[in-house]
């Protein structure tokens, strides 16, 4: 396990190096910050100048190696935008989007994981064919206009919930709803597939002639046997909000990484479009990596190490 | 004689208590914008929401009122000893939020730090002109311009707030970055980045107590939620509502729409710098000519813009509104075109950026359909701002491109970009009118400067150096529950006098 896990970082040290090259390669070539960093009236002297003090004079080549050589001592450059460093931009932006997307994945899991299973047990009910409505519903509504649709509902029409911000429970609870739905439907759904598979298999069958009880041959063999491709999309799902559930951060103003990358892009602050990057870049592959962790204790016939 | 001297004294005694009673700020007033603070330094802060937020906490020396006119604020006279050497007479008394006296030295910091280069702040290309700052004495500071400069008063006013020397030299930058302190009607409390920026009322201010205890203000980029934040209670005012929406909050029996003329002006820049049909002067005007600009107020804007001749706002000193504008006359403008030898027409790209302006895109759109009318072949380029503004600067935009232009200065000098053939900015160069810019900026009698600046519009307007469209009108959404307060045409807000009800 040990030779594995350092196989995988070793990789993860070129994908993460291909990355921040294709992004420092777009961000470059998609216009020029100091346009938008200065007023009307500046002259053409004014621009030169600050093209000058932020290094963007130099040839896109040594404007990457400079990048990359601080990357690794953990220096991301200071942001054109706020003329602060990059790394601690990032990181006071970071608790929001981290409390929003583990308020999203818990009302996900809490939600899917139970409907998926009971659809699966009582297939063509009623239940599940609600169930499968939800799904589809919930993966195929855009996640900004379930947002507005929120807010009109429970903020302007019922003035149940607060419309924005951070710093309450109840400003976390439209977010948090809205964002964990596509991952709730999408969760259910894989749940449902995955545990009707298992469901119709031998031993499942076998395990019933036995006489075991329901809820243990549901629980203890079928479900524990239908979490793998669960795990698996619950991190692609943790992943992606980690990097910023953009949509969602826009409608509910909440202070997280989106915004911040958003903002970022628009004014071409590339320090900071680079650090995010960056910083997704390493949640993605840490996610994967505990979740190929995790397949070993769900299922110990999955062996990484190489067969002699 | 003795109950004349109980009643004279408990008079005195009484009226020490009753301005605290009388006075004392309550409530809190939330205030939806649309972009968050980069930073709690005024010098960094250079959009324009961000400085309404600076505003509260940092005066200037002095700025505009509601009606552009210049106003003391911590200064409280200046004089003009030669065409280079301005003075200023500062208030006395003022502290700042820790304690600390504000003196000239404060004043001088913090106009030097503009000036520096390796601040970097954004706006010093609007303080060339500015070659030294002296302290005269502890409450008199001189400004020396390196040459004669007529609205050194409109520089002061617009951005360069006072910051304390001493805090920030003992403490550094970062530190006051993170403490922000001034001398302004509010108090800094807490900053959440992309967050809300909590500021208390200064109960020492200079100008009076504040009525209003607590100011919140939150960014909410998106509209659908700012506006829905203000009908659901969660937000007392709220900027950049859309024309779409205005009648529908107008309905409502708890809030009102408040939409003050703006500074922004929109029209298309003409680029003549490539060689074609463009330039010539027929086909400028018929470009003019063949656009109803009415038609894009009335069905785009609904209503909320004004038409404009020229390129310098209504609101603007040196606004002249005795010019007649191009009204839309398709005939006039074939004819025009037929003239300069265009009958059949000529491709003409016709470039917006997406999102910038309000309505940017569907006024481009519009136009294009009406050039077509008049058998131009124009071809609509949206692009993302950045990319598109990039192009702009670089001369790469073909055609016609869509710019608004802010008045923050109130002075037809924010114009002057657009002749000044070492501007990015000007897509049109014509060394006449280029020389009666150089004329007006030289002029200090605002009277004599008015009727240079005058006939520049006029020639302008000859020239149709632009497709000149409107004047853009803001609005504001504002809960009944607020008192005092009055939308200004630069987004600045005075939020001293304003009070909430329970």
């Amino acid at each position: 396990m040990g030779k594995y896990i350092e196989r995988r970082l070793f990789h993860s040290v070129f994908v993460v190096f291909g990355i921040t090259l294709i992004i420092f390669l777009i961000t470059n070539v998609i216009g020029d910050p100091v346009v938008l960093l200065l007023p009307p009236d500046a002259t053409r002297a004014d621009y030169e100048l600050l093209r000058r003090e932020l290094g963007l004079d130099r040839p896109l080549h040594t404007q990457y190696f400079i990048f990359l050589g601080n990357a690794v001592r953990g220096n991301f450059g200071k942001s054109f935008l706020f003329n602060k460093p990059c790394l601690s931009l990032v990181m006071e932006y970071l608790p929001a989007t981290l409390e929003l997307t583990v308020a999203s994945m818990l009302i996900a899991v809490i939600v899917a994981i139970p409907l998926g299973i009971i659809c699966a047990v009582k297939p063509y009910s009623i239940l599940d064919r609600f169930g499968r409505v939800f799904g589809l519903l919930g993966q195929a509504a855009p996640g900004f206009w379930l947002g507005i649709m929120a807010i009109l509902l429970f903020g302007v029409k019922l003035k149940w919930l607060p419309i924005s911000g951070r710093g309450s429970f109840a400003q976390l609870v439209m977010p948090a709803l809205t964002l964990g739905f596509f991952s709730m439907a999408a969760i259910m759904r894989l749940t449902r597939s995955s545990m009707l598979d298992v469901l119709n298999k031998d031993y499942i069958r076998t395990a019933r002639i036995k006489g075991l009880p329901g809820k243990w041959i549901v629980l203890k063999h079928a479900f524990k046997n239908a979490l793998i491709p669960v795990v698996t999309i619950v991190s692609l799902m943790l992943g992606r909000m980690l990097g910023g559930a953009v949509v969602t951060e826009i409608v509910f103003a909440w202070p997280g990484v989106g915004r911040l990358a958003v903002q970022a892009i628009y004014l071409r602050d590339f320090p900071l479009v680079q650090a995010v990057v960056f910083f997704n870049c390493i949640f993605f592959i840490g996610i994967n990596l505990l979740v190929d962790i995790l397949y070993i204790w769900i299922d110990p016939r999955i062996t990484y190490e190489k067969k002699a | 004689m003795k109950k004349m001297v109980i009643f004279v004294g408990l008079f005195f005694v009484s009226s020490y208590f009753l301005p605290c009673a009388m006075a004392a700020p309550t409530g809190e007033l939330v205030i939806i914008n649309t972009t968050d603070c980069i930073s709690m330094d005024p010098l960094v802060e250079w959009m324009t929401d961000g400085m309404v937020m600076m505003k509260q906490m940092y005066d200037h020396l002095i700025d505009f009122d509601e009606a552009g006119k210049i106003r003391y604020r911590l200064a409280i006279s200046h004089k003009l000893v030669d065409d280079k050497t301005w003075h200023f007479k500062l208030r006395q008394g003022i502290k700042f939020h820790n304690g600390d006296p504000f003196t000239a030295a404060d004043a001088k910091y913090s106009l030097d730090r503009i000036l520096d280069p390796k601040m970097r702040c954004t706006y010093r290309a609007r303080y060339l002109t500015f070659e030294q700052i002296n302290v005269i004495d502890d409450h008199t500071l001189e400004i020396k311009t390196k040459i004669p400069d007529p609205i050194v008063l409109n520089r002061l006013a617009f951005f360069p707030r006072i910051v304390p020397k001493k805090y920030i030299e003992e403490n550094g930058l970062d530190h006051f970055r993170a403490n922000p302190l001034g001398t302004g009607p509010f108090k800094f409390v807490k900053w959440v980045p992309k967050g809300d920026l909590v500021m208390e009322a200064n109960e020492n201010w200079w100008g009076g107590t504040p009525k209003v205890k607590r100011l919140v203000f939150r960014s909410v980029p998106e509209m659908a939620s700012r506006v829905s934040e203000l009908q659901s209670g969660g937000a007392h005012i709220v900027t950049a509502v859309p024309a779409f929406m205005v009648t529908q909050l107008e309905k409502s029996k708890d809030l009102e729409v408040q939409s003050p003329t703006s500074l922004r002006v929109v029209f298309f820049t003409i680029n003549t710098l490539t060689k074609g049909p463009l330039e010539d002067k027929r086909v400028r005007q018929a470009l003019n000519y063949a656009v109803d600009k009415e038609a894009i107020i009335k069905g785009i804007l609904k209503g909320r813009a004004i038409q404009t001749p020229t390129i310098v706002s209504t609101l603007a000193f040196g606004y002249d509104g005795t010019i007649k504008p191009y009204p839309y006359d398709p005939e006039r403008a074939k004819a025009l075109l037929k003239e300069a030898g265009y009958e059949k027409g000529f491709k003409l790209t016709v470039n917006s950026p997406s999102g910038r302006y309000p309505n940017d895109k569907e006024v481009a759109g519009a136009i294009s359909e009406m050039l077509r009318k008049v058998g131009i072949d124009a071809n609509l380029l949206i692009q993302e701002p950045g990319t598109y503004f990039a192009k702009y600067i670089k001369h790469e935009l073909e055609g016609i491109s869509l710019i608004g232009m802010g008045y923050l200065l109130y002075d037809v000098d924010s114009s002057y970009a657009l002749l000044d053939p070492n501007n990015p900015y000007c897509h049109y160069h014509n060394p006449e009118l280029y020389k009666m810019v150089q004329e007006a900026q030289a002029i200090m009698d605002h009277e004599k400067r008015k009727v240079v600046t005058s006939q520049l519009q006029k020639k302008m307007h000859e020239e149709a150096v632009l497709i000149f469209l409107y004047n853009q009108i803001d609005n504001y959404g504002v809960s009944k529950k607020v008192k005092g307060f009055k939308a200004r045409p630069d987004d600045h807000m005075d939020l001293f006098g304003v009070s909430v009800e329970k």
